[in-house]
């Protein structure tokens, strides 16, 4: 079964203005599938779609075309909702909380309770590499710590598939291969992994797929195992500048 | 249940450790100062004074309060975008709602208890004998901010401005007080236009005269069917509202 199915899904955003409303097409006719167990990655530059295909995913957004499939339920599910981990770009999280409470307010709403959650929240802990501050609040907490606590809480329900919107953004080198480990590990642990990112580099280092995406429209799936080492980067560049091109003849 | 508790829990946690104690602080010092100020007037009159100005200042604190917290209860998740990581749990949108919102009240209702707290204080202080028909009063604005929270929270919904929801909600605050004029109004009123408009905010707007037992001290339903009811009612009404409104967001 795939784990993510996404069928012409076409996303326009309306404006509502006092005249006329304005209208922006963010996601155009988009299908594709991820495979379960797989490590995807969605590439894109700034502003091509990649955060609007996820929260359509997640059901933050409603398509206005298509449809998406989580492991062959149809979204917006609570039942796709269960199966998935999301980390967001900048991981949002409550200011006023501590990392256990935080984790502790999602694994209860992720279906996670009593005293497998408590072991949950020092195992996810762990595996996040989080020694400290663990009852600090949040407020307290560098960007790098909100980032390790931004994957425990994307884990803590032990989800089937992982989504993450540009995990790599913003990491320092040790930082990018503390993530990396990460996303490997869950890939050995059997889980899906559907990551978006610019970062091409790290993508050509992790994914067995990726999809190239601009302007909203899938330019093309590339596989790793078929490219020469070191090469997605130009063919990623070459793939937007023919696009580029089109757009402007 | 078990979501709707999760959220009140955080929503609680958050909201005290953030601005409640604040207001709450300011409350006390106000209180403070009415009390030298009456200080100098001399026995019962210092009692009744201190009594009534009490009352309406844990009246209004507590709405501002409420004001402000339900008005902010959603759209600050959306701003700060903390609501798609618990919107991408499987939670449903109605569950989210409803444990903010219980949330809020919940805060509002420990911050009017500790404003009733330092009142009772103060009124015990200066030789203050209690009487039921204060604790009366006192849920008759309890009730006043569940009625004016479930408002600010729908108009919140409904906007992208705190300000503007804000507006809308003192607006109806303000006419919640003024049924029997609207009342008046609509029945000399001529023009039908205007007749059915005046009508339309008589039924709309919360009528607090049903919940003032402030103002009528010595006359109070103790057994509260009317006013109970008419909360709940105007509660639900609204609450619905507010989830079909939250059920349609994008984010």
């Amino acid at each position: 079964m795939n784990a993510i199915e996404i069928k012409n899904l076409t996303k326009i955003y309306i404006k509502k203005q006092l005249i006329r409303n304005k209208k922006f097409l963010a996601v155009d006719n988009l299908s594709f599938e991820v495979a379960e167990g797989e490590i995807f990655g969605f590439l894109g530059p700034n502003g091509s779609g990649k955060t609007t295909t996820i929260k359509t995913l997640l059901g933050l957004l409603f398509p206005t075309e298509g449809e998406c499939f989580i492991f062959g339920e149809k979204v917006p599910s609570l039942a796709a909702l269960s199966k998935i981990g999301y980390l967001p770009e900048i991981p949002y999280l409550y200011k006023y909380l501590t990392a256990r409470e935080i984790l502790s307010l999602y694994g209860t709403v992720s279906g996670v309770s009593g005293n497998i959650l408590k072991n949950r929240i020092d195992e996810v802990l762990e595996t996040v590499k989080l020694k400290t501050g663990k009852d600090t609040r949040l407020g307290e907490f560098s960007k790098g710590m909100l980032q390790r606590v931004g994957v425990a809480q994307a884990i803590i329900h032990k989800p089937q598939l992982l989504i993450l919107d540009e995990p790599f953004t913003g990491l320092d080198p040790l930082g990018l291969k503390d993530m990396r480990d990460v996303i490997l590990k869950l890939k050995a642990d059997g889980k899906t992994i559907f990551f978006s990112s610019h970062i091409i580099s790290e993508a050509e280092k992790i994914c067995s797929r990726v999809a190239i995406i601009h302007r909203g429209k899938l330019l093309r799936i590339v596989k790793i195992k078929e490219i020469k080492p070191n090469t997605l980067e130009d063919i990623f560049i070459s793939e937007i500048k023919q696009e580029e091109n089109k757009f402007a003849e | 249940m078990k979501n709707i508790l999760s959220i009140v829990k955080y929503t609680v946690k958050e909201n005290i450790r953030h601005k409640i104690f604040y207001i709450l602080i300011l409350f006390a010092l106000a209180i403070i100062g009415a009390d030298i100020l009456f200080g100098v007037l001399a026995g019962d009159e210092q009692v009744r004074l201190l009594l009534d100005m009490g009352m309406v200042a844990i009246e209004i604190f507590g709405l501002l309060v409420a004001i402000f917290v339900s008005v902010s209860l959603v759209l600050e998740e959306i701003e700060a975008k903390t609501i798609y990581l618990l919107l991408s749990r499987p939670i449903k949108r109605t569950e989210y709602i409803l444990g903010r919102y219980f949330g809020m009240i919940l805060t509002v209702g420990i911050g009017l208890l500790m404003m009733v707290a330092v009142h009772l204080g103060f009124l015990l202080a200066i030789g203050w004998e209690s009487e039921l028909a204060y604790f009366y009063s006192i849920f008759g604005i309890f009730l006043k901010i569940i009625l004016i929270s479930t408002i600010a929270l729908f108009f919140s919904l409904f906007s992208t401005s705190s300000v503007a929801s804000i507006v809308f909600t003192i607006f109806f605050w303000i006419l919640g007080y003024l049924g029997t004029e609207l009342q008046f109004l609509s029945s000399k009123i001529g023009n039908i236009f205007l007749k059915i408009t005046v009508k339309f905010f008589f039924y709309v707007i919360p009528n607090f005269q049903y919940l003032n037992f402030r103002d009528r001290y010595e006359n109070i339903d103790y057994l509260m069917v009317v006013p109970i009811t008419y909360t709940l009612v105007y509660s639900i009404v609204c609450l619905i509202l507010c989830s079909i409104l939250f059920s349609k967001k994008e984010f």
